[in-house]
């Protein structure tokens, strides 16, 4: 017998060969007789499932996690069987779940599971594949490149990213303000960066509407069953039963507009005008709340005197709406008021979507000040904030000053942009000009959801070093130099975060199932660990636990937080302000119609019309491609989840949608295959004709068209959503302009 | 590559023949396909696929359970070194999903049967950790029969599975190893359809048609 096949008799007689221990040891039994005593009905398959069939009930384990399919973070109960995941569910105290889940949250549960998870750390090679090799080769080698570019370069050239959860978000940005660079970035220049900008700098930080109480609301691109947050979506059909007025501006019959009295088939990227013509009749009409603006403003003078420009006439023919419906809307909401506003949106068409986004946004939180409605039952309001305890040294060890000569990078272009986001489209630029030579991506998919493709991977490829941290081999993975294998969120116990409003509470992931695959580490463990690789570990000589005391302390319920997962804070404390004690979020608590602060973005004191950077020459065929979220899918990130695929394919959700009277004069019909063509690029997709898209642009899915060739799932289906917009941040705030594009359509073979 | 190995079919009065009493045989040859599924190491691999151990190999499969397999052809087949572990960590790893087919049974199957979890992939293939893998660790705990860290949440990977058959043979436990291997080894056709999918290496094919065959040996029985 050879050497080998005398090695593998070990088990027989615990006989071993010199051949190798590692493997001989491959399976290593104490209790031969226990082999040898097991019976069929112990081997047995179907045996063992019958028994696990009936002691099914006792063995359920619930943990309370939050929901990862996007950035809501719902409440959710998960329910594990041997530390395997059961099933999810909403949990009731959570203010955005309230009980439920939507499909997204479902069907991402299992992202876990599926075939195709990072599972051990990956290094790119030569020919651009990759090789799996050890975490300490990983961070050796990682903590090497970093103190390089640190010497040559200073910590400005570093910068690290993420769409923000609870560790996420503290972990990176500890981690990166720990190397002394200021550079942190969420996704907000993809998302909400434009319209966040502007509430912070009009009202102090976003409010939130009442729509319990609301009598009438606008929504501007927002759809709450497409972009859902399952309380949302059930307090707006609430709403709605109850006889709230509802509009909604949106060029296409989004999900949720079946719920509104009015749909407002706005030509996109014109917003800004219906904003200014309804606040022009509010002014001239002398509809506005002339007591709130009193009390609580000033500049309005200013404002008035810049708004009488902007007719209903002349909004109408930017906007193609008539000059009549747009003093009706106008009057309607001043009717309401002040339990009426415009909601105050999310992504949409004011989060990134527009050169002109951060000024339509500004429009609208000026004109909910016309409708008098912050602060007051139905309209605006600011809840509860409840605030995490401070993490105190020496436990946790106070972070380097961050040079001042050494901002965020991009802050000086774009002045306006808010600071706790940061423009991470515009690290692309950073890295082609040579300024950036190093990025951390965590959770985040910078490639693909940050601009057009090909010109970030042209951008990404002249970093020194790109490091991916995620549990999937996306589009940005799989540019990275290293890629560093997360657990899921459900495996995992994350640090605190706080919801606030009316009801707030204290919420904190625990982990709900077990590890699922061993050599994939959590995100605290990979940043505490980088960091000491990097020559900054001191700052880390923490757990999350530590984090999780000392970030709980205020709180009396804290033991409860920490075992249930979640408990409500502040109880009872919440009540609308009087207008006495009313006060904006301002440093000064008021609300400035005519302010300064917007020169130094490059707009003007005053509010006024810019348009969109680009517009379709409709006699040349021309349309406008826009996009937006599905409800269940959440950008880039679910398009790899079988389950949530699976719906997309069973009804064709990646088909994008043409105005029926336009495809039928383009002799195309529903379901043909059609070319998209912009100087960028030419992608084909099928269609969906339909009356209920304005006839000036073209919808498309945003989720669909993936690139990576190991991502298995979303393969074939759609078209990514910008490989038809040029790469070019907008030059107010840093945002995506993710819909600055225009394209021309023709049927396949026509 | 993409070469055919050639295995004669299984038949039927050869494994009446060969019967138990070549239970060593058919342990030794388990044990020896299940080392050549795992992530290789330079010595073992080098000595696993050398001449003598390939020739040992087919003796055991022949002695074993009746199936004829061409020394010289599988040693043609039989990749270097540093060719299987690219393999191995490209193809028969999860990381690139797409590209790759890990040979892990849960993958290719329900992931679970038990009709009272309501998970919605529940019914579905395509995951791992489902019931063939918690099965798996639960008989191994059972056994007293501890995993290497890097299997520990992958109990029901091709190489244990192969591993623990040949246990139960070693053990003399003849009826354990027959449902052992009807219940663990039915999913090597759907693995197969994935494997031929990619640019999947001659020698793996055809050690999983050697699996296959001794799969469909010990079921006819």
């Amino acid at each position: 017998m050879s050497r080998v096949l005398e090695a593998l008799t070990f088990k027989n007689g615990g006989k071993m060969s010199g051949l190798t221990t590692s493997r001989r040891s491959f399976l290593a039994m104490s209790a031969a007789t226990a082999t040898l005593a097991a019976t069929t009905s112990t081997v047995s398959f179907s045996n063992w499932a019958e028994a696990q069939e009936d002691t099914n009930d006792a063995e359920v384990k619930i943990s309370s996690s939050t929901c990862n399919a996007c950035s809501n973070k719902c409440g959710m109960l998960v329910y594990s069987k041997n530390g395997r995941l059961w099933k999810v569910k909403g949990e009731e105290l959570h203010p955005y779940s309230k009980g439920t889940l939507c499909a997204r949250g479902h069907g991402y549960a299992t992202i876990g599971y599926t075939d195709g998870r990072i599972t051990e750390p990956l290094k790119r090679n030569e020919e651009g594949g990759y090789d799996p090799i050890s975490w300490e080769q990983a961070y050796q080698e990682i903590g090497d490149k970093v103190k390089e570019i640190l010497a040559k370069h200073g910590p400005g050239a570093i910068a690290a990213m993420n769409d923000p959860r609870p560790s996420g978000q503290f972990y990176t940005k500890r981690f990166i303000n720990a190397l002394g660079s200021p550079n942190y970035y969420t996704h907000g220049s993809s998302c909400n960066l434009s319209c966040n900008s502007a509430y912070k700098l009009v009202l102090g930080g976003n409010s939130a509407i009442d729509l319990a109480n609301a009598r009438c609301v606008m929504f501007i691109g927002r759809s709450y069953a497409d972009g859902v947050r399952p309380s949302s979506a059930n307090s707006l059909a609430q709403a709605a039963e109850r006889g709230c007025h509802i509009i909604t501006v949106d060029p296409r019959f989004n999900a949720m507009a079946h719920m509104a009295d009015d749909w407002v088939a706005i030509r996109p990227g014109t917003d800004l005008a219906l904003i200014l013509g309804m606040s022009n009749v509010l002014v001239r009409e002398n509809l506005y709340d002339a007591d709130f603006i009193a009390n609580h403003t000033d500049g309005f003078e200013e404002y008035e005197a810049a708004i009488r420009q902007y007719t209903p006439e002349w909004a109408s023919e930017i906007t193609g709406i008539e000059a009549e419906r747009i003093e009706n809307l106008a009057r309607t909401m001043a009717s309401y008021a002040p339990a009426s506003s415009i909601e105050l949106s999310w992504r949409a068409a004011i989060g990134c979507a527009y050169e002109n986004s951060i000024q339509t946004a500004r429009a609208l939180a000026l004109f909910n000040a016309l409708l008098g409605s912050y602060g007051k039952k139905g309209g605006q309001f600011w809840g509860l904030s409840p605030k995490l305890g401070p993490l105190e040294a020496p436990k946790f060890a106070e972070l380097p000053k961050i040079d001042e000569n050494l901002k965020q990078y991009g802050s000086k272009e774009f002045p306006l942009a808010l600071k706790s986001m940061g423009s991470a489209s515009n690290i692309a630029n950073g890295a082609l000009k040579g300024d950036i030579k190093a990025v951390f991506a965590y959770n985040s998919n910078p490639i693909m959801a940050y601009g057009n493709h090909d010109a970030m991977v042209e951008a990404y490829k002249n970093l020194d070093l790109f490091v991916s941290i995620d549990i999937q081999m996306s589009e940005s993975a799989i540019q990275a130099d290293y890629v560093l294998p997360d657990t899921s969120y459900i495996e995992r116990k994350e640090v605190p975060a706080t919801v606030g409003g009316k009801s707030p509470v204290v919420d904190c992931r625990l982990q709900g199932i077990d590890v699922i695959h061993p050599n994939t580490r959590p995100v605290d463990q990979i940043y505490a660990e980088l960091a000491e690789a990097c020559g900054i570990g001191q700052y880390f000589n923490f757990t999350v636990d530590d984090v999780i005391d000392a970030q709980l302390a205020p709180f009396p319920n804290r033991e409860e937080i920490k075992t249930k997962g979640i408990a409500k804070v502040m109880e009872g404390q919440f009540k609308f302000p009087s207008d006495e004690e009313f006060k904006f979020k301002t440093e000064d608590g008021i609300l400035h119609f005519a302010d300064d602060v917007w020169i130094k973005g490059g707009l003007g004191r005053n509010i006024e019309w810019i348009p969109p950077r680009v517009m379709p020459d409709t006699a040349k065929g021309e349309f406008r491609l826009i996009g937006g979220k599905q409800a269940i899918h959440t950008h880039t990130s679910t398009t790899n989840v079988p389950l949530l695929i699976q719906i997309t394919k069973d009804y064709d959700l990646e088909r994008v949608w043409v105005n029926k009277s336009k495809a039928q004069e383009l002799g195309i019909e529903d379901g043909d295959l059609i070319e998209i063509s912009s100087p960028l690029a030419s992608t084909q997709v099928r269609c969906h004709t339909t009356e209920r898209l304005h006839p000036e642009c073209i919808w498309n899915p945003t989720h669909y068209g993936v690139k990576s060739p190991f991502l298995k799932a979303g393969t074939g289906l759609g078209i990514a959503a910008y490989d038809h917009t040029p790469f070019e941040v907008g030059k107010h705030d840093g945002a995506l302009c993710s819909q600055e594009a225009i394209v021309t359509i023709k049927k396949v073979g026509a | 590559m993409r070469m055919k190995l050639t295995i004669n079919g299984v038949n039927g009065s050869m494994i009446m023949m060969a019967g138990f009493e070549n239970s060593t045989a058919k342990s030794n040859a388990l044990n020896h396909l299940s080392l050549l599924w795992l992530r290789p190491q330079k010595d073992e691999w080098d000595e696993l696929v050398s001449h003598a151990s390939i020739n040992e190999l087919v003796d055991q499969l022949k002695l074993g359970f009746g199936i004829d397999v061409d020394a010289q052809e599988l040693l043609d087949l039989a990749p270097a070194f540093d060719e299987a572990y690219t393999f191995n960590t490209q193809v028969l790893s999860m990381n690139f999903a797409k590209k790759s087919a890990a040979p892990i049974e849960s993958i290719y199957k329900i992931w679970t049967i038990d009709p009272n979890c309501n998970l919605q992939n529940a019914r579905q293939k395509g995951f791992v950790m489902g019931d063939p893998a918690y099965h798996m660790k639960d008989l191994m705990k059972s056994l007293e029969i501890s995993l290497p860290e890097d299997f520990i949440e992958m109990p029901d990977h091709l190489s244990v599975i192969l591993s623990l058959a040949s246990v139960f043979l070693e053990a003399g436990n003849f009826e354990a190893y027959k449902t052992f291997v009807t219940d663990h080894l039915d999913w090597m056709e759907d693995y197969q359809k994935r494997l031929e999918n990619l640019d999947t290496h001659g020698f793996y094919l055809a050690l999983l048609a050697i699996v296959q065959n001794i799969y469909k040996s010990e079921i006819a029985r």
